[in-house]
């Protein structure tokens, strides 16, 4: 009852069970914040869906949700699109390089354990991170949020920003008001380009911090950078792994997107009505429990010694 | 000229027939309900139900099974002792897209082995390998593989007996036709064993068709991968400016 059938992923699955995860999903994003491709691909798996027609439909249902975003915050003057097209130049290059990884790992049959493999180990960092994080802010202890990021920093250069201005090719940034090589947007571009192919995020939740702390962007500029360049390496990754892994199921991503959009809605609104720091402790231990999950998937022995040569 | 006695036999004769059950046919046909399913969008798998009539014993086995395709296969291996995943190729020879059997005894109880490996019944029917190529214990495996997966199963019970007369049934039954099952036709065979032989064997099949959009949107994504995506992009633009419009700007991603 109520079963829809996905003819990309030649499986079927709850029609309501799609849209509760992108509902979710949608309303983790609304909470807290942050993009919930990170945590969508995993409890795709978890329900079935092929690994390599997750990842892929996850990239898919991140474009439109990225469209919109884009689409206000490059009206409210957001969005630094010099620092954006170098940081898609890299997606770009990023994404056709992890396609073909996916390709290469689809045909050797690893494509689904390294898909895993990676996600447990980026959802180990940034739930822990989180934990530690909000822990932290319980206490009363300075708070490493993004959201504060944007405080003047007036401390001396680091080790690491010292390194940054050396590099050749500096570029003025004016609308974020930095000044770098135009290699750091290119390779940091090129890293989320791979993360997206593999493991079907945005790679927002990687970007942000590291445009906030490492390249001293201001908040609001990040946001809207970070999203321009997320939808066309997504659009990129979509398109290429329609084409050379035939993995996106159309049908799958606009269900997870209906979810997602009404929860997103839900969960701005509840955001408002609850501590910041409770609901942060709240996300971090759902992402450490998606990723236990997946360890005892990968750890526990499976039901048969014997798997299809392919993931799809 | 007849003479009496032969035609007091005649009509003995006749008598009798005409006190044969209404309606009892002989039993060489199987009633197969749906005949054919088309995979929508909304398809969820299909029940199929099948329905013969049987002279001979209680033994009786309904088999359901899709064509034979070679498999590529993966051994699972431990790596760094921790973690499983595939490892060492494989190929399992005509393995059936689906195989669903439901029997009134364990399938050893049916015949015997020598018969049940040339009907298709059992565990040795989930390829067609030589032994030497793939050992009773993969094939095992295999087995296990496609019962996680829904497209291998081995029931006993499932069966319901309604007697028609004395010594007539009708033996009904049920198979599930999972998602996964790809379209196809599909034998079912209703078979009565006595003494571990075979005593009837009616036969039909199930066509499962591709549904129109299904069909489609499966073939786009096959055969004209960069239009697909292209599409899929297009798509999701047009979903996410209608978002846009409709609630407002998202969350950040």
């Amino acid at each position: 009852v109520w079963s829809i059938y996905l003819p990309v992923a030649s499986c079927g699955a709850n029609l309501f069970l799609l849209l509760g995860l992108g509902g979710l999903v949608g309303l983790l994003s609304g909470l807290f914040g942050v993009g919930g491709g990170f945590l969508l691909t995993p409890l795709l798996i978890m329900i079935g869906i092929p690994p390599a027609v997750a990842a892929a439909s996850d990239s898919n249902q991140i474009v439109a949700a990225a469209t919109s975003g884009t689409y206000a915050h490059a009206r409210s003057g957001n969005v630094d699109f010099p620092m954006g097209l170098l940081l898609l130049g890299g997606g770009v290059l990023g994404g056709t390089a992890g396609v073909r990884l996916i390709k290469f790992l689809l045909a050797t049959g690893q494509a689904g354990f390294v898909i895993q493999l990676t996600y447990i180990v980026l959802l180990a960092l940034v739930g822990s991170y989180m934990l530690v994080d909000s822990i932290r802010g319980l206490r009363g202890a300075p708070v490493a949020a993004v959201a504060r990021a944007d405080v003047e920093l007036t401390r001396p250069p680091s080790t690491s920003a010292r390194f940054l201005a050396a590099l050749p090719f500096p570029v003025e940034f004016r609308r974020s008001g930095v000044r770098m090589s135009a290699l750091v947007p290119l390779v940091l571009g090129i890293l989320v380009g791979v993360l997206a192919a593999i493991m079907g995020v945005g790679g927002g939740f990687i970007m942000v911090p590291v445009m906030v702390y490492l390249l001293r962007m201001p908040m609001h500029v990040v946001v809207g950078t970070s999203l321009f360049q997320i939808l066309f390496t997504c659009c990129n990754v979509t398109i290429l792994q329609a084409t050379m892994n035939h993995t996106v199921d159309v049908l799958l991503a606009l269900l997870l997107l209906a979810g997602s959009t009404s929860g997103a809605q839900l969960g701005a609104r509840l955001s408002k009505r609850l501590k910041a720091e409770q609901l942060k402790v709240l996300m971090a231990c759902i992402i450490l429990v998606t990723m236990t999950a997946m360890v005892v998937g990968l750890v526990h022995h499976p039901v048969a010694l014997l798997a299809p040569a392919g993931d799809h | 000229m007849p003479s009496l006695p032969a035609f007091g036999l005649l009509w003995a004769l006749l008598a009798a027939a005409s006190s044969t059950p209404r309606g009892w046919a002989p039993p060489d046909t199987l009633t197969i309900t749906p005949e054919t399913a088309r995979t929508g969008i909304l398809y969820g798998g299909v029940t199929v139900a099948v329905s013969g009539e049987v002279t001979c014993g209680q033994s009786v086995a309904a088999l359901l099974t899709g064509p034979g395709t070679d498999l590529e296969l993966r051994r699972q291996t431990r790596v760094w002792g921790i973690f499983w995943a595939p490892g060492s190729r494989l190929k399992a020879e005509n393995v059936p897209s689906l195989y669903l059997l439901h029997s009134s005894v364990p399938p050893a109880e049916l015949a015997p082995d020598t018969l049940l490996r040339e009907l298709g019944i059992g565990d040795h029917a989930a390829c067609s390998n030589e032994a030497s190529a793939l050992n009773d214990s993969l094939r095992l495996e295999l087995v296990r593989l496609r019962e996680s997966q829904g497209l291998f199963q081995m029931n006993v019970g499932g069966l319901q007996w309604e007697e028609l007369a004395p010594g007539h049934w009708r033996v009904s039954t049920t198979f599930h036709v999972p998602t996964r099952a790809p379209p196809a036709t599909y034998a079912i065979q209703l078979l009565a064993f006595c003494d571990g032989q075979v005593a009837e064997q009616l036969a039909g099949s199930f066509t499962l068709e591709q549904g129109t959009f299904a069909g489609f949107l499966d073939s786009l994504a096959t055969d004209y991968g960069l239009l697909y995506g292209v599409f899929a992009v297009v798509l999701a633009l047009a979903a996410g400016l209608v978002v846009g419009l409709v609630f407002g700007s998202p969350t950040r991603r």
